[in-house]
């Protein structure tokens, strides 16, 4: 590159250049720590408006407007606050606080503010959605009547999810909350579903564990995460739900369907409830603020099933609390519970049983979901919840062994069976074909003279013996979504022939 | 309490010396004076000087006007600033100038809780993030 040439290029580019003079609206930093700066002046700055904060060293630091007064303005920090001092300008930006959306978030693992952390690259989006939307009026919804399949056994048939539909996972530590929601995530492959999973104030091991696992089942195609980490600040935990939810409205926006799964909720409320007591707001029950309900409440609201007209795209959430020693009779788990249309609820004794998923089939509901699930497998569970229900009444019973009547005793090996066919392996999910054979062969007595022990092995079995025998059975339940009347017989005649096959092996054994 | 003593004093002293003249104000002063050497409170005198001129303009709808520059601007400049000023908000202008070598050159303005940027500085920022992008 010649001399004339740089100097020509460079005169070039500076031909477009105005220096632009304007007024602008500036203030001064007072007070700041804790993620929370106190800036004077700034009078006519807008709520929830992005300010930029100015640091000695030249460094620009966003923040967001949270706290109107009368002679200051109260704003979180995104970001890091370590180099900002009393005193530093602050001017206003004029937009509310937006994240990058589009096709680019696919596939990517970005932070509360939509920067990439993956070290992939830039994104290059041109589209901004405003973290902060209203949801959905009731005229541009309609309601939810579409399966999202879970491809968990126990979910999909007792208390399945639609989609558009809000269900709380709920449960202790350790009961297998996340490991629910990342099963979901890996079973929308193939099922134009854009998944976004958002993780609230998580150990980066624990999210790294689960974008590697996400790569592998190669769900990654297909999955936005959004980090915000327990190292950094509570102001960007408190954001990282609603840049997730954004990034998702713009799919639904078009017409797709989206799942976001957060992860989790009453991080979220610890978050919130830090932010709001360093800007002096009164704390009420469990120190939290008083509008702890409206944080969950308006970013739960915006999951909705659109109406055809405006594309029929859908926003599935999958909130997830933690409950301290079972309580789900504290603050935040009853708000949680309250906005959600139903919760699956986690036990840890059922986890240490060996029931995993370790889910409550008495505590569990799905208020909507059931007018979404596929007529076959309506068909094959209503046979199943009746069977459960009569074996937790029964249950306390089933010590008494021999002393117990016929009937008593059919019912408790039903329950028992029906339960051992429930468990699932973690990163496992079934196609919902393959979940009603086995449900089917469970819920009509199939399976009663198979031992109990045995039924994992006899579901492998029946699965390898569908897909070579029954091959269009399968096929016509995930094409219909129908269990017809010749199927039907063609699944009991396989199934017969298994168990049949396997008293034989008993027998043999004997 | 502390961070507003200053603004409270302040406006205690504005408020009992009001409109009163001569021997009287002498005496709010002595008294006010006195009061300070008693509660320790001198070292706060150029805080509440600070604070009575803020209230001050507040109540007389004065705007306090900042001009920094790189040299000292000559009278003819600096009035037509404050005209500027004067015709954009229709109020009293009082201005105080300040030299900041940093800025290479032009004049930063600043009222109230606007500014006016229009130093060196400022524009090879700009230019400087243009280029980048």
């Amino acid at each position: 590159m010649s001399y004339d040439h740089l100097v020509k290029s460079l005169q070039k580019q500076l031909e477009n250049w105005q220096s632009d003079v304007k007024e602008e609206t500036a203030g001064e930093v007072i007070e700041v720590g804790d993620g929370i700066a106190k800036v004077s002046g700034l009078s006519d700055v807008m709520a929830s408006e992005m300010l930029e904060f100015e640091t000695k060293a030249g460094d620009k630091i966003y923040g967001v407007v949270l706290n109107l007064e009368e002679f200051a303005v109260g704003a979180i920090i995104l970001g890091e606050y370590g180099a900002l001092k009393e005193g530093d300008k602050v001017k206003r930006t004029k937009r509310i606080l937006e994240v990058p959306v589009g096709e680019a978030v696919i596939g990517r693992v970005v932070n509360a503010l939509g920067q990439p952390v993956d070290g992939k690259g830039n994104i290059k989006s041109n589209e901004f959605y405003p973290v902060e939307k209203i949801a959905p009026g009731v005229i541009t919804r309609q309601s939810v009547f579409q399966p999202l399949e879970t491809g968990i056994k126990v979910i999909d048939a007792i208390i399945p999810i639609g989609k558009g539909q809000r269900e709380l996972i709920i449960g202790d530590r350790q009961t297998g909350k996340t490991a629910l929601a990342i099963d979901a995530i890996i079973n929308q492959k193939g099922k134009d579903v854009i998944c976004i999973y958002v993780a609230i104030g998580q150990k980066e091991s624990k999210v790294a564990r689960i974008v590697a696992k996400l790569e592998e089942t190669g769900a990654m195609d297909y999955t936005t995460v959004v980090l915000a980490g327990a190292s950094e600040s509570a102001a960007l935990s408190y954001i990282a739900p609603y840049a997730g939810c954004s990034m998702g409205e713009y799919f639904m926006d078009k017409g797709k369907d989206v799942l976001v799964i957060y992860d989790d909720l009453s991080k979220h409320a610890v978050a919130y409830r830090q932010i709001s007591l360093l800007l002096k707001r009164p704390p009420g029950r469990e120190a939290y603020p008083g509008d702890v309900f409206y944080v969950h409440s308006r970013l739960l609201e915006r999951a909705a099933k659109m109406s055809d007209e405006l594309g029929g795209g859908s926003l599935t959430a999958l909130p997830i609390i933690e409950t301290q020693a079972g309580d789900i009779s504290a603050y935040i788990p009853t708000n949680v519970i309250s906005i959600t249309d139903g919760q699956i609820f986690l036990e840890t004794d059922l986890f240490y049983k060996g029931i995993r998923p370790a889910l409550s089939t008495g505590l569990s509901v799905s208020r909507v979901g059931s007018a979404a699930q596929k007529k076959a497998m309506k068909k094959v569970a209503g046979k199943l919840k009746m069977d459960l229900a009569q074996y937790r009444e029964l249950e306390a019973f089933a010590q008494f062994g021999s002393d117990l009547d016929e009937a008593t005793k059919q019912q408790l090996d039903r329950g028992a069976r029906v339960t051992e066919i429930l468990k699932q392996g973690q990163f496992k999910p079934l196609l919902q074909s393959k979940q009603i054979s086995i449900i089917y062969a469970a819920a009509n007595g199939h399976l009663d003279k198979v031992p109990v022990a045995n039924l994992a092995a006899f579901e492998q079995k029946l699965f390898s013996k569908m897909e070579a025998e029954g091959k269009d059975v399968l096929d016509n339940i995930e094409k219909t979504g129908l269990l017809s009347e010749a199927d039907e017989q063609k699944l009991k005649n396989i199934i017969n022939d298994l168990v049949e096959l396997e008293e034989k092996v008993g027998e043999d054994k004997k | 309490m502390k961070k507003d003593q200053a603004k409270i004093l302040a406006a205690a002293l504005y408020k009992a010396s009001g409109d009163k003249k001569g021997k009287e104000l002498d005496k709010v002063i002595a008294n006010f004076s006195a009061y300070l050497s008693q509660h320790r409170l001198v070292p706060m005198i150029p805080n509440i000087l600070g604070q009575l001129e803020n209230i001050h303009f507040l109540k007389e709808g004065i705007i306090a006007t900042k001009i920094t520059s790189r040299e000292e601007l000559a009278q003819a400049e600096i009035k037509k600033i404050s005209d500027l000023i004067k015709a954009k908000t229709k109020k009293e202008v009082v201005v105080k100038t300040e030299i900041d070598k940093e800025l290479i050159g032009g004049v930063v303005v600043k009222y109230n809780d606007k500014i006016i940027d229009m130093s060196i500085k400022h524009q090879l920022n700009n230019l400087a993030k243009q280029l980048s992008n």
